[in-house]
């Protein structure tokens, strides 16, 4: 499928437990692959650009006040097929919504020390 | 030689592993020269899509020209690919091969069949050749009205074997493109795209590059020919017959396909891909 930047990759698309169980299932077609999302690139990945920056915005919101000098957010995506349409959102894992923010702040602004008034030697 | 190994080296010759950039995705087969089909879903539905074929030790490279139906807008994992579910291929490096002979007609009722795929029967690591037999047992229409799937029982459709050809053991003809299976881990057989449909469809690509193959080289046709005899009980069945078709070799030096007919006599059979 095509994501939104237009870089064209491959999706496995896991299908629920009960479908793939051989034996269990009805018609099913029988090509060797995973269901591969057909067409996807015309989707663009719809949900792909609002949840990356729908999350980046919000992290950025949260830390206006502290200023950082970088900032870091490390959050997973999840393509899923969902009602007929293929759709991205944030990954969880048991039931959880990780995102790790890592700030850091190079203190350049702080106040430096004037010449001459290092710490002489306790003789 | 019985009539199953027959229809079994006529695969072979026609036949072909289809993997993509993502690993083995299933089989195709020749129609035309230089033009394969398979299932859409088999290629994701990605028209354009770069594609490798191979059999044995032959090796082809070609791409996805064409998809039906084209914008398949509705994604369901549970279900089957929307009607017909095929796609063709356009063969850009490869040697020459023979190509299926198509049926202009639907087969009897109580046709037998015979397919050929490539699976993950014999462990998850290793895609091999496979080979089912089928009863045909009715028809199944779709919501596109140009399109009538024959339903096969009998058999076990197994994973992999979409986009592979089904021959009829009586007429030596191949009927159609197995695309699904009517149930995993049964013997409940599967759907086929009529072959009748991949005419329609490509008529120049396909009917006519078809046609024109099967009137240069009519050794495919001649071999039909000495089935339905076999099948009509009109030639004595057992080692006379045998000796008619004696073998398909695939991949001589110069990439045809030869079949033998009788003792010590061989023709050639095949065409280039360019």
């Amino acid at each position: 499928m095509m994501l939104p930047s237009g870089d064209l990759i491959w999706v496995h698309v896991q299908a629920e437990q009960a479908v793939m169980s051989d034996g269990d299932s009805g018609p099913t077609d029988v090509g060797l692959g995973q269901r591969i999302a057909p067409i996807a690139e015309t989707l663009g990945l719809p949900g792909f650009t609002q949840t990356v920056r729908g999350v980046v915005t919000s992290v950025r919101q949260a830390l206006d006040d502290h200023r950082p000098d970088s900032l870091t957010v490390e959050f997973g995506i999840q393509i899923v097929v969902k009602a007929g349409a293929v759709l991205s959102v944030l990954a969880e894992a048991g039931g959880n919504v990780h995102v790790t923010v890592t700030a850091s702040w190079d203190r350049r602004d702080a106040v430096v020390p004037p010449a001459g008034e290092e710490e002489l030697d306790p003789k | 030689m019985k009539r199953e190994h027959i229809a079994e080296r006529l695969l072979v010759a026609c036949s072909a592993r289809l993997d993509t950039d993502a690993g083995p995705q299933g089989t195709a087969f020749f129609v035309a020269p230089g033009i394969a089909v398979t299932a859409a879903h088999v290629i994701g539905g990605v028209n354009g899509l770069g594609v490798h074929l191979s059999e044995s030790a032959r090796n082809w490279r070609g791409h996805v020209v064409d998809v039906r139906p084209s914008r398949a807008r509705e994604i369901a994992a549970t279900s089957p690919y929307p009607a017909p579910d095929l796609a063709l291929i356009q063969i850009d490096e490869g040697p020459r091969h023979p190509c299926a002979l198509l049926a202009k007609h639907l087969p009897s009722e109580d046709a037998r069949m015979m397919t050929r795929g490539y699976t993950r029967t014999l462990d998850q690591q290793a895609v091999t050749a496979e080979t089912e037999t089928f009863s045909l047992t009715g028809t199944l229409e779709t919501t596109d009205p140009d399109c009538k799937l024959l339903k096969l029982g009998l058999g076990e459709a197994t994973r992999g074997m979409s986009g592979a050809a089904v021959l009829d053991l009586g007429t030596g003809e191949v009927i159609g493109m197995l695309r699904t299976s009517r149930k995993l881990g049964s013997n409940l057989g599967g759907w086929v795209v009529p072959a009748g449909l991949i005419r329609l469809l490509w008529p120049e690509e396909v009917g006519l590059a078809h046609d024109r193959f099967h009137e240069q080289y009519s050794l495919w046709r001649e071999t039909a020919s000495q089935l339905r005899a076999w099948q009509s009980g009109s030639t004595r069945a057992g080692p006379s017959t045998e000796a008619n078709v004696v073998s398909v070799i695939n991949g001589d030096n110069n990439g045809f396909v030869t079949i033998e007919y009788g003792r010590g006599s061989s023709r050639r059979h095949g065409s280039g891909t360019r």
